[in-house]
């Protein structure tokens, strides 16, 4: 564990040198990474257009779940919120993302080009301390103090298109570019006799972003329940966005409703901030010269914390490492090393060191070509939960690599599911990758009540562990003990109240207190050991007072549990304690010490115990430190002497007891 | 055995490697039985007694020498008596015990290694060698013995004597293992012998040991260890060959300078160097006193509740570490009867847990998880348990993009069914049990590193053995057409059935929905043969179609059999063959895992005996009674 720590603090510095041998999984996991990344376009700038016509300064009415904002809060004070919690997760996630926060319908101009009621708020650039700190800023001294609202005019969205247009000509030409537009307004064009111009206007500008491929989202701002009407925008949001890299469509949005529904709109947006990347394209080999071709995703993967690096201490300037292999015996600079050396450490065993070239090493690690090989079919049920070395990668076919691929994949997957089997394969993720045993296990497709996919319909590629890596605690006799307790029907019973008393409910926005506890759903909360991270790095990076640390909401809510199921627990604490036992615990072991004191006389299982190990002999020779823990404590039982403490203390204990000093 | 003794070979090598490197005051003896000549101190005091048992290997750590003798093992001629073997162990482990008391320290364990072919030699007295007052049991019990028994099936060529053997065999083996602490495994062939041992055995350590804590109102005092832990890869170290000097240390330092991108030449001075973190596009610099704060401290190590969920909330695929699983400490009866309450209540309810866990503290700082708490209910062997799932955070959530639906493009109904024959021809459990179960099977890549190791340790010049040949990689990652006669016919089916095109599809999207019946455009303009993948797929022979050739319902794909006789006019065969199949299946059948197959044969039965208005509906009825009996 001090090893997790060490990548986390040093990486690219020599301790990671340490670790690269044994990091064989971390490594794997980086390369991963870096594939991902390689694949999908190399950053994002993003700019974030909202309105700041008088009706965006209504009261959204609703709380977000995070406590971002409430029902008080404007919807433009929201689009500012959502603005800066997306940018801090691209700080976690991808900070060389670029953003820019830009109002329009302001009263306020303030821009490169001059264009009329356009207030350029941060310019296209990656998210800093200092600048989620002027977002900040810019809430509590209140937009409309700042850049004031101006009377609802179409001039202003076409101002705003072409200054996003112009603000995006400037960034890197290989970047994903986006627009979200933040608008309460379904028609923004207006009902008068020009609107046609100004419609048509618009659109010209919607479509210049779209010929230079830039992905227009619309996010509307209407309180839940209130209908939208996207006919015009869906104009605006073009055809650009229709096609991702697989020629999927992203659904359109209909109504407001879509948004707010979901989870609040920051995670609706964080949602469409993302983008699906393919991390790997292989084929799935079922036989001699019968493939197909699959796409693989990464849906989970750990975020870890940034790594650390070296700055020079006086500028705090990014340091450059090189580095050099030397050898101990002569000194010199070795250009490359042929050899390797087996074991590492060979004083610290009896193997004697084998030499043998390095490229050996490779030939016996990567002994497949890259891609899935079909083994196999096993029924469902054979894959068990904690048949699992990693996270799950999804996959999904590849008709464009090998056409019909679809269909066969489908027609795999079909049979799978209705036969609930799965499929074995051996996978190697690339040419430099050691193959290993996976299972493919078909996933049917699902949606949420608003028709939105929730689950994709593919297949999930189980990393499957192996004997070595699976351990057996519940089957381990020093473990589990040589006997254990079953539980009678009215215990069972008791318990089952209990969890059905205390089940989670999924998240519904806008809730009534139900009596129920706080809603709960997979992959909703934040990572407290992330946030923390990158909170103190904000404020040591602003000059500022370490803030509090927020756990995130990953402490369980006692006191609503109490309220909620407290008469269910006792009475299943009473059902399996009784109405005096009541905390297995301390309390409960010096009962059962106690117990044992009463009672003195001879004992034949102490006296068996203490004649099946010559204790006296060992404790003379010393060798009682040869004993496992449980032996040494079956002697103090059976002495009935006291059995807690480390182990030195428990020799030194039977040591006394037989009267060696 | 002979076949046997190659793959056990390896196995033992890469045993006595791994006690070499690790675990290294662990001793070892080898035994073999059944060998051409006979060397033990037992037959030393009774020339008559104990014949064709060799010590190969006395008890001691081993070393080079061990790893030579195992590695060029032969064959033996000699007749093997198991009881015998067992008995010259004993007695090797008492006289080794007697003169080093530290072997007392536990665990001792006999691993005996046999198909059981072979007949006990002596049968008089039996009973009272193995399990009166001065007999086996008596010794094994005595001195702690667990004894591991890996039984190899007899192979297919085994005759009627081999088989009556076994069993004599097996009832006297089973009224020892009555007496004394064992544990019994399978190797269904002999390439099973490879897995017979883990490179480590780590003991099961509680890396949390607490309280279960209910809304802090009730806690259950648990345990929880490890379920998954990725077990690494042997480190290597670069090595020199620059010096010859005979104090040479051969070793290699990696050297790191600091530069300033401003200035390539100059280095700067570790004194100067400061620990940077990346905000954004900012740098951060942290002391090392700072960078305490850049921890979480989550307070006490804990296990607490959240409250439950519906298991179909927490699903399989969004896990995301490996998991842990939680028993009741074995010190408190009370707490194991609430642990078991509680998993036996969420098993009956189809729920979860969820649960904050905090497994380790370093220094106050570390990490929080939240679990999915699964219910493990008790076996015979463990008792009730949790396993601790870890589920993402919101961080860990990559990818929430939308793919494309499925429905709308299935493909024809009757295709499927030749996608139906490819999963009953490579049925993994055809054979009465799976093959590749995680829990049996080694990490192969591993195994090849060990192995070869031990063989440049015997002889530097051993080249890296070529994957084909290598034992480890060609039963494990490779395709066994060997164990699945019928597969290769199934493939040619459905290459013929769904025809994957060798090249990139032309349009974006070219598939049609085939559900129409038309051939799907794009395959016609690039014929199967033009390229070399796909013509190797026309080398099957068009013979090997699983309906010309089947001559008897198998257990592999019974259904399909049995259509394809009644297809070729064989009905009475049809009918005869299939029911025994299904008891087959049942009576051979691992925990269930057969009884799907063996359900499709009885309605694969009933529609073919109502289509031929046959009597056979009696029949079929009361199998199907029995069958659920069995569930």
């Amino acid at each position: 564990d001090e090893r997790e720590f060490l990548i986390q603090w040093e990486d690219g510095h020599e301790d990671t040198w340490e670790l690269e041998d044994h990091a064989d999984f971390d490594e794997e996991l980086q390369e991963e990474e870096e594939h991902h990344d390689y694949i999908g376009p190399p950053r994002e700038n993003c700019i974030f257009l909202i309105d700041c016509q008088p009706d965006m300064n209504r009261p959204c009415g609703i709380d977000d779940r995070d406590g971002e904002y409430n029902a008080d809060t404007t919807f433009s004070e929201v689009a500012v919120v959502v603005a800066r919690e997306i940018m801090k997760a691209h700080i976690i996630s991808n900070s060389r993302d670029s953003f820019a926060v830009v109002l329009y319908g302001t009263r306020k101009s303030e821009n490169e080009h001059n264009h009329e009621n356009v207030y350029v708020f941060q310019n296209l650039d990656e998210p800093s301390a200092e600048r989620i700190k002027a977002l900040t800023g810019l809430l509590d001294s209140g937009l409309e103090e700042l850049v004031g609202n101006a009377d609802k005019s179409p001039e202003h969205l076409r101002n705003a298109l072409w200054t996003a247009h112009q603000l995006l000509d400037v960034g890197s030409s290989k970047a994903d570019k986006r627009v979200f537009i933040f608008t309460c307004d379904a028609n923004p064009a207006g009902h008068s006799i020009t609107a046609d111009k100004y419609r048509g206007a618009i659109l010209t500008r919607a479509n210049d972003l779209h010929e230079k491929h830039v992905a227009v989202e619309v996010l509307p701002m209407v309180p839940p329940g209130t209908p939208f009407d996207m006919a015009f925008w869906s104009h605006v949001q073009g055809a650009a966005v229709a096609d991702d890299e697989d020629g999927d469509a992203v659904p359109a949005l209909e109504t407001g409703d879509t948004f707010w529904y979901a989870k609040g709109l920051y995670d609706a947006v964080r949602k469409k901030a993302y983008r699906k990347r393919t991390s790997g394209r292989v084929r799935w080999a079922l036989g001699p010269g019968m493939e197909l071709a699959v796409a693989l995703y990464t849906l989970l993967m750990p975020a870890q914390k940034g790594a650390g690096m070296w700055v020079y201490g006086a500028t705090n300037e990014e340091l450059t490492i090189e580095s050099a292999n030397i050898c101990q015996d002569t000194g010199a600079v070795m250009q490359d090393v042929a050899k390797v050396q087996f074991p590492k450490s060979p004083e610290k065993c009896r193997f004697d060191p084998v030499v043998f070239p390095k490229d050996d090493l490779r030939a016996l690690k990567y002994v497949q070509s890259p891609g899935l090989k079909l083994l196999g079919f096993k029924p469902a049920s054979c894959l068990r939960p904690w048949h699992r070395a990693r996270q799950s990668t999804f996959v999904y076919p590849n008709e464009r690599a090998l056409a019909g691929s679809t269909v066969l994949f489908i027609a795999l997957w079909a049979r799978m599911h209705a036969r609930k089997v799965v499929a074995v394969c051996s996978y190697a993720r690339s040419r430099s990758a050691s193959p290993r045993l996976v299972a493919l296990v078909p996933a049917q497709e699902a949606t949420d009540l608003d028709g939105n996919q929730v689950e994709p319909p593919g297949m999930h590629m189980v990393y499957l562990p192996t004997k070595e890596d699976l351990r057996d605690p519940e089957a381990d006799p020093r473990f589990r003990g040589d006997a254990w307790q079953t539980a009678d029907e009215a215990q069972v019973e008791a318990a089952m109240a209990m969890i059905r008393k205390l089940r989670l409910p999924e998240y519904v926005p806008d809730a009534e207190p139900s009596g129920e506890l706080p809603a709960w759903e997979l992959g909703a909360l934040a990572s407290p050991m992330l946030q923390r991270h990158y909170q103190v790095l904000e404020a040591y990076a602003l000059g500022e007072e370490l803030p509090e640390q927020d756990d995130m909401g990953t402490r369980p809510d006692n006191v609503a549990i109490g309220c909620v199921g407290g008469a269910e627990i006792a009475a299943f604490r009473e059902a399996v304690y009784g109405p005096e036992h009541d905390e297995p615990g301390q309390q409960g072991a010096v009962r059962k010490a106690a117990a044992k004191r009463k009672a003195p006389e001879p004992d034949p299982a102490a006296e068996a115990v203490l004649a099946a190990m010559n204790y006296k002999a060992l404790a003379a020779d010393g060798q009682l430190n040869t004993l496992k823990n449980d032996d040494l404590k079956a002697y103090l039982r059976a002495k009935h002497l006291k059995v807690g403490g480390k182990k030195d203390e428990l020799i030194a204990r039977i040591m006394e007891a037989e009267g060696v000093v | 055995m002979h076949k046997a003794i190659p793959y056990a070979q390896k196995s033992l090598t890469n045993f006595i490697s791994s006690r070499m490197l690790v675990r290294q005051s662990e001793e070892v003896g080898l035994i073999m039985y059944g060998t051409t000549g006979t060397k033990n101190r037992l037959n030393d005091s009774d020339p008559d007694d104990y014949a064709f048992v060799t010590v190969v290997e006395e008890l001691r750590c081993p070393d080079l020498s061990a790893l030579i003798t195992v590695a060029t093992m032969p064959a033996g001629q000699g007749h093997a008596d198991w009881v015998d073997a067992l008995m010259v162990a004993a007695d090797a482990f008492i006289s080794a015990k007697a003169e080093r008391p530290m072997l007392a320290k536990p665990p001792v364990r006999f691993v005996l290694v046999s198909d059981l072919a072979s007949r006990i030699g002596k049968v008089e007295n039996l009973e009272d060698v193995l399990s009166g007052p001065q007999s086996l049991t008596t010794a094994l019990n005595e001195h702690k013995v667990t004894l591991e028994v890996v039984l190899l099936d007899l192979g297919p060529q085994a005759d009627d004597a081999a088989h009556a053997n076994r069993l004599f065999n097996l009832q006297w083996l089973e009224k020892l293992l009555e007496g004394v602490k064992h544990e019994q495994r399978s190797a269904h062939e002999p390439a099973d012998l490879l897995h017979l041992f883990r490179f480590k055995d780590v003991a099961n350590i509680a890396q949390y040991s607490g309280p279960l804590s209910l809304g802090g109102l009730m806690n259950i005092r648990v345990k929880a260890a490890k379920k998954v832990h990725s077990e690494q890869f042997p480190s290597t170290t670069s090595y020199s060959e620059q010096s010859n000097r005979p104090d040479a240390t051969h070793s290699v330092q990696r050297q790191y300078e600091y530069k300033l991108p401003s200035n390539a030449d100059e280095e700067v001075p570790v004194e100067q160097l400061k620990r940077g973190f990346r905000y954004g596009s900012q740098i951060v610099p942290m002391d090392e006193g700072d960078r305490v704060h850049l921890g979480y401290f989550p307070g006490e190590k804990a296990l607490e509740l959240m409250g439950f969920v519906e298991a179909a909330r927490v699903p399989a695929h969004r896990y995301i570490e490996q998991a842990w699983v939680a028993l009741a400490d074995k010190d408190f009866d009370q707490s194991g009867r609430a642990l078991a309450a509680l998993v036996q209540a969420l098993d009956r309810l189809g729920y979860a847990a969820i649960l904050r866990f905090v497994p380790r503290l370093l220094k106050g700082a570390g990490s929080v998880h939240i679990c999915a708490g699964t219910p493990l209910p008790a076996t015979d062997s463990h008792p009730d348990a949790l396993l601790l799932q870890p589920l993402p955070f919101r961080e860990d959530i990559r990818d929430e993009a939308q793919f494309t639906t499925f429905s709308g493009q299935d493909p024809r109904l009757s295709d499927l069914d030749a996608v139906d024959l490819l999963i009953d021809a490579m049925d993994m459990t055809s054979s009465g049990y799976e093959r590749l179960r995680p829990e049996d099977t080694l990490d192969p890549l591993l195994q090849r590193f060990v192995g070869h190791m031990a063989a440049l340790a015997i002889d530097r010049d051993t080249p890296v053995p070529p994957p084909s040949e290598d034992p480890w990689v060609s039963t494990v990652l490779e395709q066994r057409w060997d164990a699945m006669p019928a597969a290769q016919g199934a493939l040619a089916a459905v290459a013929e059935r769904f025809p994957v095109a060798s090249a990139p599809a032309a349009t974006k999207r070219a598939v049609e929905p085939a559900a129409n019946g038309e051939a799907r455009p794009g395959n016609e303009a690039q014929p199967m043969a033009v390229d070399g993948a796909i013509a190797d797929s026309l080398v099957f022979d068009p013979l090997a179609a699983p309906a010309s050739r089947v001559e008897a319902v198998g257990t592999s794909a019974p259904v399909e059999d049995f259509e394809a006789l009644l297809q070729h006019g064989q009905a009475d065969k049809a009918f005869r063959e299939l029911p025994v199949v299904v008891f087959t299946l049942v009576d051979t059948s691992i925990a269930g895992r057969n009884y799907d197959k063996a359900m499709r044969c009885v309605s694969a039965l009933r529609g073919a005996s109502v289509k031929a208005e046959e009597s056979k509906k009696e029949e079929v009825k009361p199998e199907e009674d029995d069958f659920a009996g069995m569930d």
